[in-house]
């Protein structure tokens, strides 16, 4: 029989066993394991040890001396695909920066090396160095160097956050916000409004607090505005004359046509639909928490890069896709998310039922919007903590807050819940509403029912139920729907053929943000459904790099 | 003798033997024959105080400044001005953080700290770092760099004061710790870090205690 | 990929880094009432920089080079590539690996306290070759536990990872004791009398043991030398004990690599499922997994 090829994932007691065997039979095997080295001993787990038998200690030496064994550590196999009963793999390894054929594993390196880090293989029981072996069985060296810091890492525009904190450490703004404007256009905005999952990570939350990464953004952003101080543009020598349409003026488009003037792009043109750039930081966020004049900055230093934006065209209605289509060699979709999702009760369509995020689009651009009495919002995410805050601040006398579940699973940001409250919003937990109470034509209340959780299901959330006979109405002037938002995409016709996710949103590659059709690209809310704003930004930028790469050729890689 | 080519440990050697102050003069910014010389010694007694400041010294003992050889009234002035208030703090012992004869003994650990090869180099890397960037092209912020010296600093200090005590004996973890005045979880870690170095071996288990003793013929 | 997991790791102290926290200035809800005033004002230029500086710029390696200057063979080199190369195999075996998150109970259990550990660190100090030469030790000083206490984090899970991380840790507790004169443990699960079912007459043999059915419900820290003080409901009571070591059972989980690539290649497995097989073979003829 001829010689096979097998590939044995896992460098663990079952994947070097696995490979030995492969091999006695005649097979070529490769071994690939994810971390740096293979092996380790290991306390069994399928029997209980009598004397004897202690530790299983997997056949290193075997493995070692067996040349039709490939062990390939510190790699991943990525791209599994099967094919005519063949298996095709690509397989990626890390490189250890050590040349393991010249090194003759004398310790000299750890000894001298000045970092402690913690100890993986060792389950951080010591620390180990910098450069250093991973398992000491195995006894593969190697160098630890992190892609970047975890801050950076869990960051969606993985911002230099290390070095921008340093900076202002440093009393270097100006740096600063550079090193924040290389990649992010909007410091100003993001500085205030961003949920900063970066600080979640941050390491020194293990001793105290984490930093405030995201309102340093905001001071230098700030310290350059406070003082007058011109931004520096940095437009390259090279310039491109390929023209790119983008349709919306959101975070995610903007920033898209920001980094493609950075590119040396000059017919850059943003349609916007509303009369106003800036999407939902525009008509989403309210004015208390992002000044319109603070965002209009913003987007000054992003259209001083030559972008132009074309404000009050709607595509789709008053210009047709086809024909931005025809006229432009490449294409942006950021339309966002802005329909909203229905709370699916009886009386729904009522008079005095209003979509949470029209209200806030309303009062974002001066419109007329109910104000009187009493309301009700529905929805416990930061759409619906904006609406109940925004209501009390245009004149509601009471604005009571209805949610399923219990604070602990609510997604609003808690300091955002907690603002709330503070300012005088009455939340109710663990409350589901039922029905829109009617009177001649109008509504004028919300049958609900109180909830209880329930057991967790498989994801191991606990679900709520309704508790038989606690149903009850709340009485109300005007209520909101803040339960989310979903894309509204017929600005494209279906010919075109485009495919849609769950939330009507424009399916894309993850990595390259590119749709179904080819020369047209999709990011922020309108390719993932309602998102957060940095998550939009890094959407916009990958998409940027994206049309670059299309309309250049290969000439990033 | 340009002031970068002086030598982090040959400052705490003066202090070990003695010394109550002392005050390093350097040419102006911008003048050194060698393009950084003299920036390099602020580098490296800037890392000299901090580390002795961690064992304990006040760090007004040792001073830089910059002259040049033109300015001998400034010179003096300078001169008298430190002397007076080397003499306002008191003589090694008094005005520092800890008294002798523990001082002495701490001096004598940052000494070997500043001696060994790891703050050397690293401190000969800050003006790369900071312009060109690390071996991966990472350029540093001053603050990351500090906050790095200040890591590596804290170690070597522990390692040495914990090599130094076990050279006299073997010990276990709690009576190291004790001893120093490290905590104990630290000391742990430390003495574990510096058996995988080789530095450091099990020597007993006595009742409770597993008993660490210094590993021979091994230079740090 | 990575494989720097976001674990405890030390933070030292040191006299420049400021520790309290700086708090973001806001109007008072009076000045908010029937207005959209910015409610956060901003830093002060005094407050971003001291706040700054108790960023600890985490980093790992350097790249200072040393270990290069180092290094006598000449083994070191900073530009090694990554690599990436393309297989086309006959066969593909997938084998679980392991990872182990901690499922804190109760609001302080587990992780924070000093002298708690998991199943893994024990199994990492009971190795000859591991950082402790085989000895248990407490991470807070060093010392060999007298009293050690073993405790599940988690609820109901699938028999098999059940009776998995069961005897895995009894296993513990039985080097354990043969390697600590005297020592006394205890072995606390809500599954004890269940896994005793199923295990039988080998899980009698094990002796020194005190094998109790019941869950955790508080545990703390105690006293200087931070023993730990648990509290376990058993037989309808609640009862009290304090452990010098106390080690925590984990849930193994698959790791997602593993977990991905068989998603690629048309199945999904979890933990348990490896448990069973031991292994998954993609051969010409199909899935074929394998009893060990
Ligand atoms: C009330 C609210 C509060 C939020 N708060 C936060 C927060 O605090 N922090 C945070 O990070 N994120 C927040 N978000 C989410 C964040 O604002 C969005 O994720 C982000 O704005 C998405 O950016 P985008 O560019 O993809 O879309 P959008 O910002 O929605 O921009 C899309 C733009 O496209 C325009 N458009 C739509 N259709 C057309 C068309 N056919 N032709 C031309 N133009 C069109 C729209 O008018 C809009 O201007 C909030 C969202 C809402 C609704």
């Amino acid at each position: 029989m001829a010689k096979k090829k097998v590939l044995v994932m896992g460098g663990g007691a079952a994947g070097i066993r696995a490979a030995l065997e492969e091999a006695a039979a005649g097979n070529k095997v490769y071994l690939v394991e994810h971390f740096p080295g293979i092996g380790g001993e290991r306390i069994p787990q399928d029997r209980i040890i009598t004397d004897r038998d202690l530790f299983s200690a997997p056949d290193l030496a075997a493995i070692k001396k067996n040349e039709n064994i490939q062990v390939i550590t510190n790699a991943d196999a990525q791209e599994l695909v099967s094919e005519n009963g063949r298996y095709k793999v690509k397989v990626h390894c890390r490189t250890p920066r050590v040349d393991r054929e010249k090194c003759d594993e004398c310790g000299q390196c750890i000894k001298v090396c000045p970092i402690h880090m913690y100890d993986d293989y060792n389950e951080g029981l010591e620390w180990r160095t910098a450069i250093d072996f991973f398992n000491s069985a195995s006894g593969n060296y190697n160098i630890f160097k992190e892609d970047m810091p975890v801050c950076q890492r869990t960051c969606p525009m993985n911002l230099d956050i290390r070095t921008y904190v340093g900076y202002i450490a440093d009393g270097k703004f100006a740096e600063s916000l550079a090193t924040i404007r290389k990649k992010l256009p909007f410091p100003l905005s993001i500085g205030r409004v961003c949920p900063h999952p970066c600080e979640s990570e941050c390491n020194r939350g293990y001793k105290d607090e984490a930093i405030s990464i995201c309102f340093l953004k905001r001071f230098v952003a700030d310290h350059e505005i406070n003082n007058n101080i011109e931004p520096k543009l940095q437009l390259p020598a090279e310039k491109y004359p390929e023209k790119i349409a983008i349709i919306g003026a959101g975070p995610s488009g903007l920033t898209c046509a920001y980094h493609l003037a950075l590119f040396g792009y000059e017919k850059i043109t943003v349609f916007e639909a509303l009369p106003e750039p800036g999407g939902m930081f525009r008509v989403g966020i309210p004015e208390y928490r992002l000044p319109k004049a603070i965002l209009a900055k913003d987007i000054e230093f992003i259209t001083r890069h030559g972008v132009e934006i074309k404000t009050g065209v709607r595509v789709g209605s008053g210009i047709s896709f086809d024909y931005i289509r025809k006229d432009h060699d490449a294409i942006l979709i950021a339309i966002g998310a802005h329909k909203a999702m229905t709370m699916r009760v009886k009386n729904e369509d009522a008079d005095g039922v209003f979509e949470g995020v029209k209200f806030l689009r309303d009062v974002a651009l001066d419109n007329e919007v109910p104000n009187k009495g009493t309301a009700i919002v529905v929805g416990g995410g930061n759409v619906a903590m904006d609406v109940a805050r925004s209501g009390l601040r245009i004149g509601f006398d009471e604005v009571n807050l209805l949610y399923r579940r219990t604070r602990k699973e609510m997604p609003a940001s808690p300091w955002e819940v907690d603002a709330a409250e503070h300012e005088g919003v009455k939340v109710h937990f663990l409350v589901a509403p039922q029905e829109v109470v009617v009177k001649g034509g109008k509504a004028v209340g919300m049958k609900c029912i109180k909830m209880e959780l329930g057991e967790p299901d498989a994801g191991g959330r606990r679900k709520p139920v309704p508790i038989e006979g606690s149903e009850f109405v709340m009485e109300a002037d005007t209520i909101f729907a803040a339960i989310g938002q979903v894309t509204d995409n017929s600005l494209v016709d279906e010919k075109i053929g485009f495919k849609f996710g769950r939330k009507l949103n424009f399916e894309v590659n993850p990595e390259t943000f590119e749709t179904n059709v080819p020369g047209v690209f999709a990011s922020g809310d309108a390719a993932t459904g309602a998102d957060i704003a940095i998550r939009a930004c890094a959407g916009g930028k990958r998409s940027a790099e994206s049309i670059h790469k299309y309309l250049r050729g290969d000439v990033m890689s | 003798m340009c002031t970068g080519r002086m030598d982090p440990a040959l400052v705490a050697d003066a202090f070990v033997h003695g010394a109550d102050g002392i005050l390093v003069i350097g040419c102006h910014f911008g003048d050194c024959h060698y393009i950084s010389g003299n920036i390099i010694a602020k580098h490296k007694l800037d890392m000299a105080r901090q580390t002795l400041a961690y064992a304990g010294l006040n760090p007004a003992r040792l001073r830089f400044g910059n002259l040049s050889s033109a300015e001998a009234a400034k010179f003096a002035e300078y001169n008298t001005e430190f002397v007076e208030q080397i003499r306002q703090i008191g003589p090694l012992g008094a005005g520092d953080e800890i008294g002798m004869p523990k001082l002495g003994e701490k001096l004598k650990i940052a000494h070997q700290a500043l001696a060994s090869p790891k703050l050397r180099w690293v401190i000969g890397k800050k003006p790369v770092f900071l312009d060109d960037g690390n071996k991966y092209g990472e350029v540093f912020t001053e603050h990351e760099f500090n906050r790095t010296l200040s890591w590596i600093i804290i170690d070597e200090m522990a390692i040495h004061s914990i090599l130094a005590a076990l050279q006299k004996r073997p010990a276990a973890v709690k009576d190291l710790a004790e001893e120093l005045q490290i905590p104990a979880a630290d000391t742990l870690k430390y003495v574990l870090a510096l058996k995988r170095r080789g530095f450091v071996e099990l020597n007993s288990v006595e009742g409770q205690s597993p008993v660490y003793k210094y590993k021979a013929e091994e230079e740090c | 990929m990575y494989f720097y997991e976001k674990k405890g790791r030390y933070i030292i102290d040191f006299a420049d880094i400021p520790s309290e926290p700086a708090e973001m200035p806001e109007i008072s809800v009076q000045e908010r009432k029937h207005n959209f005033k910015e409610v956060e004002t901003g830093f002060a230029g005094e407050v971003a920089v001291r706040e700054a500086k108790r960023c600890l710029s985490c980093r790992r390696c350097l790249g200072c080079a040393l270990c290069w200057a180092e290094c006598k063979p000449e083994a070191i080199n900073f530009n090694l590539p990554d690599q990436d190369f393309d297989l086309e195999v006959d066969k593909v075996i997938l084998t679980s690996g392991m990872q182990r998150n901690i499922a804190p109970i109760a609001g302080n259990f587990g992780n924070r306290h000093m002298n708690a550990v998991t199943d893994l660190q024990v199994e990492r100090m009971l190795a000859d070759t591991g950082p402790s030469t085989g000895l248990i030790i407490r991470p807070q000083d060093g010392e060999i536990p007298k009293k050690i206490g073993f405790a599940q984090t988690f609820g109901a899970v699938d028999d098999r990872i059940r009776d998995a991380v069961l005897t895995f840790g009894i296993n513990e507790a039985i080097i354990a004791r043969k390697k600590i004169n005297g020592v006394e443990i205890s072995f606390i699960s809500p599954d004890m009398d269940a896994f005793r079912a199923s295990a039988g007459s080998d899980l009698d043999k094990v002796s020194g043991v005190d094998f109790i059915n019941g869950s955790v419900v508080e545990s703390t820290e105690v006293g200087e030398n931070k023993h730990i003080q648990v509290k376990y409901e058993t037989g309808g009571s609640e009862k009290t004990d304090v452990f010098e070591l106390l080690v925590l059972l984990t849930l193994p989980q698959l790791p997602s690599h593993i977990a991905e690539a068989a998603r690629q290649l048309g199945i999904e497995v979890d933990y348990a499922g490896f448990l069973g097989n031991s292994l998954f073979k993609f051969g010409p003829e199909g899935v074929k997994s394998e009893t060990d």
